[in-house]
């Protein structure tokens, strides 16, 4: 049985609140993903809208996760796991808010143009909207399970995030060919596919900084040495 | 992990480190049946600061104090096991004194003669024999102490006259007048307010580059700051060593990260 300082119980409620401030962000990002895939999927441009005004939820959260990071190291200079856990977050963080953007951006598309389901419909776009949902939804699982396992099964999923992106350019170049009167509409396709892949390589940087967190291993650049010069020589 | 840092030859198959100043060897220390060193291994670098981190206990005051012979002046000691600087055995055919007088020692207090400034430096040289030039002594000591341009125009008042901070480096400035190697300070800054904390930080990172330094710290955050490599110790056990930046952040022991993430085991 761990017996703790009372200070390193303070460190543990600050970190519970940072989970827990991280998780909304979590959970409101795919409920925004979800809702703006369905408004594309089917034209609802009231949904489309929802989605546009809760942003600005995302982005509260976003402050407050940051902020939260900013007090515990502030306070508690927390080293090992914990801070790992601190740098994780606020990495997190910003992808989180990024996945958001293009949630929004996403919605923005179907409200200015108002995108027919068929045309839609007629992409892969369902198929890799459902993908990139299933990874969001396992980042969350990973970090919050810190499960390494299951972080890079994430990481190797884009891949096929990828090669549904490249079908769809050619999908959509068919398209083209047969809806000529719809070039504007296809236009916003292409944004909007490209807007999906991109949440999927967030996604995937969530997975990074799961291996990170649990292994304290950072596999983001394969192949490059970090300069060890670079510390002052006391640190060395 | 870190080996391929040093020199290391081989010696009879077995590694020996070549740049180690003070190598300590399967120690074992005693206060009457307690044993409160329990085979410790390790090697401290020369121009190297190295802090001793532990809860209280855990023997890295006593370890210190083994450094020096402090200890031997405690009845019913008993020490196994050996301390080598520069190779030679402190225990076997050494003179404690010459012991001492190699390797100073900073207390957890501030501790100054009830003399002038000036005096407080100059008595451990002059105790030892110190023929030269008291006044340039006085000077050299309190520059390498990073007190000199505080108490340079008032060397002949009282010692007790200085702040805690400025004492304590005056400490500091007495155990460099007689010309150690290395310098062991316990706890030196935990009497002392931030500010002259840092001072004292800022003094020991300028010591190092001549002296080598060995300090126990219960402030984790100061071992960071100020160490190259931290020992880390628990229940007289030696259970990690490494350089300061991997310790505290991949920390190999589960025993480290629960002690300083503050989760004791």
């Amino acid at each position: 049985m761990a017996m703790q300082t009372q200070s390193s119980r303070q460190l543990d409620d600050e970190l519970a609140v940072l989970r827990q401030l991280l998780s909304d962000m979590s959970e409101l990002v795919e409920e925004q993903v979800v809702d703006a895939i369905n408004a594309l999927s089917s034209n609802d441009l009231k949904l489309a809208e929802q989605v546009r005004a809760r942003d600005d939820e995302v982005d509260r959260l976003e402050l407050e996760v940051d902020y939260q990071c900013e007090r515990i190291l502030a306070l508690f200079t927390p080293v090992a796991v914990d801070l790992r856990l601190i740098i994780s977050a606020v990495k997190i963080n910003t992808d989180l808010e990024r996945i958001g953007d293009h949630a929004k951006n996403l919605a923005k598309h179907v409200c200015e143009i108002g995108l027919s389901a068929e045309l839609v419909s007629e992409t892969n776009m369902r198929e890799m909207a459902d993908e990139v949902r299933w990874m969001l939804r396992s980042a969350h699982e990973a970090f919050f399970r810190r499960d390494q396992f299951l972080a890079r099964k994430i990481i190797a999923y884009d891949q096929r995030v990828d090669r549904l992106y490249q079908d769809m350019i050619a999908m959509i170049g068919q398209l083209v060919r047969t809806y000529s009167d719809k070039a504007n509409e296809i236009i916003h396709l292409v944004h909007i596919g490209k807007s999906v892949e991109r949440m999927a390589d967030h996604a995937k940087n969530i997975g990074k900084i799961v291996v990170f967190l649990v292994e304290g291993v950072d596999i983001r650049h394969r192949g490059v040495e970090r300069n060890p010069d670079r510390s002052v020589p006391q640190a060395t | 992990m870190e080996t391929n840092e040093l020199n290391v030859s081989m010696t009879n198959g077995q590694a020996v480190l070549q740049e180690a100043k003070v190598l300590v060897e399967n120690l074992d220390f005693w206060y009457g049946t307690n044993h409160v060193l329990k085979d410790v291994s390790l090697d401290i670098r020369a121009n190297k600061v190295t802090a001793f981190i532990g809860p209280s206990g855990c023997g890295k005051s006593t370890l210190l104090r083994c450094l020096n012979r402090m200890n031997e002046l405690i009845p019913g000691t008993r020490l196994e096991g050996r301390v080598l600087i520069d190779g030679r055995d402190i225990y076997r055919n050494a003179d404690p004194v010459m012991v001492r007088r190699r390797i100073g020692m900073v207390f957890q207090k501030p501790n100054p003669f009830p003399k002038t400034i000036s005096e407080n430096v100059i008595w451990g040289a002059r105790v030892n024999g110190y023929k030269g030039k008291e006044n340039d002594l006085v000077e050299k000591c309190l520059r390498k102490a990073a007190l000199w341009d505080e108490v340079k125009d008032r060397l002949n008042a009282q010692a007790y006259s200085l702040s805690g901070g400025q004492q304590q480096r005056l400490c500091i400035a007495r155990t460099l007048a007689v010309a150690p190697d290395v310098v062991l300070m316990d706890e030196p800054a935990s009497a002392l307010d931030p500010i002259a904390t840092a001072k004292l930080e800022e003094t020991i990172l300028q010591l190092k580059e001549r002296y080598t330094i060995i300090i126990v710290t219960h402030n984790m955050q100061q071992a960071g700051r100020i160490s190259d490599r931290t020992a880390f110790f628990y229940m007289g056990e030696l259970v990690e060593t490494d350089a300061t930046d991997q310790l505290f952040t991949r920390p190999a022991q589960k025993r480290t990260e629960d002690y300083i993430t503050g989760r004791f085991g």
